[in-house]
């Protein structure tokens, strides 16, 4: 009857588990637990429903915390295309006011004092976007705010004074601002292209 | 209080700047040098005595503070400093016209053309 081996480990494991149980029914009888079988399956039940529960409550907060890290990347992404944006545009501004000036004509240079307004609003959109700038790449638009700030002062001198301006100083000036900001851009656009 | 505060600043900028942990650069106005940080900048320059404009005989060293919107928020210079903090005579003016070499010194890259220079000639090997 039993040759088979399967057969005969399944018959000892279903005589070991109903051992095992009515120790557990009686012992959950003595303790005042449970009377019945049914009670058992009730408490089993009850133990499995649980665990299977805090499994899923495990699951849904792993699955809440993916979906508010993806959502601060995005946010981030969204940051950094901003301050690129926004660098870009302050540099393509600050060419044109080179070209300005090297070119000394009244009429363009009357324009300045626009241009340079144009160009500290986007510096300090830039000094106070949430994207975290390192130290040096503050100091590189603290720096061009203030070259900005003494050529529009004496810029604006010259106009009302009808007097010429020296565009080769100031044309020098704001080159080392634009390669300082050229360098905090590349940085942005590595740190872009390594997010993606 | 504020005096020996300047006195620190000088002191850290000098320290800062030899140690080339600082990079000066050139300002808009001759023959002025301005460092930046996050959301301020430091900038000096020498009037020398005799000078268009310069109520004094002496020479005469100039820090101004920058503040966030580029305006001058305060201005030290060693006379003053001298006058408040004493030391020995013309402590301050000898500090500030340290500090104000090597400023120019870091703006215009000296120290640098120096140390290439000195590798060119290093590599110089005689046959």
């Amino acid at each position: 009857m039993w040759e088979n081996e399967p057969c005969r480990i399944g018959f000892g494991f279903i005589l070991a588990m109903q051992i095992y149980f009515v120790s557990l029914l009686e012992w959950a009888k003595a303790n005042n637990l449970a009377s019945t079988w049914s009670d058992v399956a009730g408490l089993l039940i009850a133990i499995v429903g649980f665990t299977a529960t805090l499994y899923g409550v495990f699951r849904s907060k792993r699955a809440a915390v993916l979906a508010q890290e993806a959502a601060q990347s995005a946010r981030d992404s969204i940051r950094l295309f901003d301050a690129i944006t926004n660098f870009s545009a302050a540099i393509s501004i600050l060419e044109e006011i080179r070209r300005t000036h090297r070119q000394n004509d009244p009429t363009g240079l009357a324009a300045l004092p626009e241009r340079y307004a144009a160009i500290r609003k986007h510096l300090i959109l830039l000094r106070a976007s949430p994207m975290s700038l390192e130290d040096d790449q503050h100091a590189a638009i603290q720096n061009a705010l203030v070259n900005l700030f003494d050529i529009e002062k004496r810029v604006e001198k010259a106009l009302a004074a009808k007097n010429a301006i020296n565009p080769a100083r100031i044309n020098a000036i704001i080159s080392g601002d634009i390669d300082n900001l050229l360098t905090v851009l590349t940085k942005l656009k590595v740190d872009q292209g390594a997010s993606k | 209080m504020s005096q020996e505060k300047h006195g620190t600043l000088i002191d850290r900028l000098i320290k800062k700047t030899q140690d080339r942990s600082l990079e000066w650069k050139t300002s808009l106005l001759e023959g002025r040098y301005q460092i930046s940080f996050r959301d301020n900048t430091v900038r000096i320059h020498m009037v020398d005595g005799g000078d268009d404009g310069s109520p004094f005989e002496n020479p005469m060293v100039y820090l101004e503070l920058i503040n966030d919107e580029g305006i001058v928020a305060e201005t030290i210079n060693d006379e003053e400093l001298d006058r408040d903090i004493p030391v020995e005579k013309h402590f301050w003016f000898k500090k500030m016209t340290s500090l104000f070499e090597l400023a120019r010194r870091s703006a215009l890259g000296s120290d640098k053309i120096l140390d290439e220079i000195l590798t060119d000639l290093d590599d110089d090997v005689p046959f």
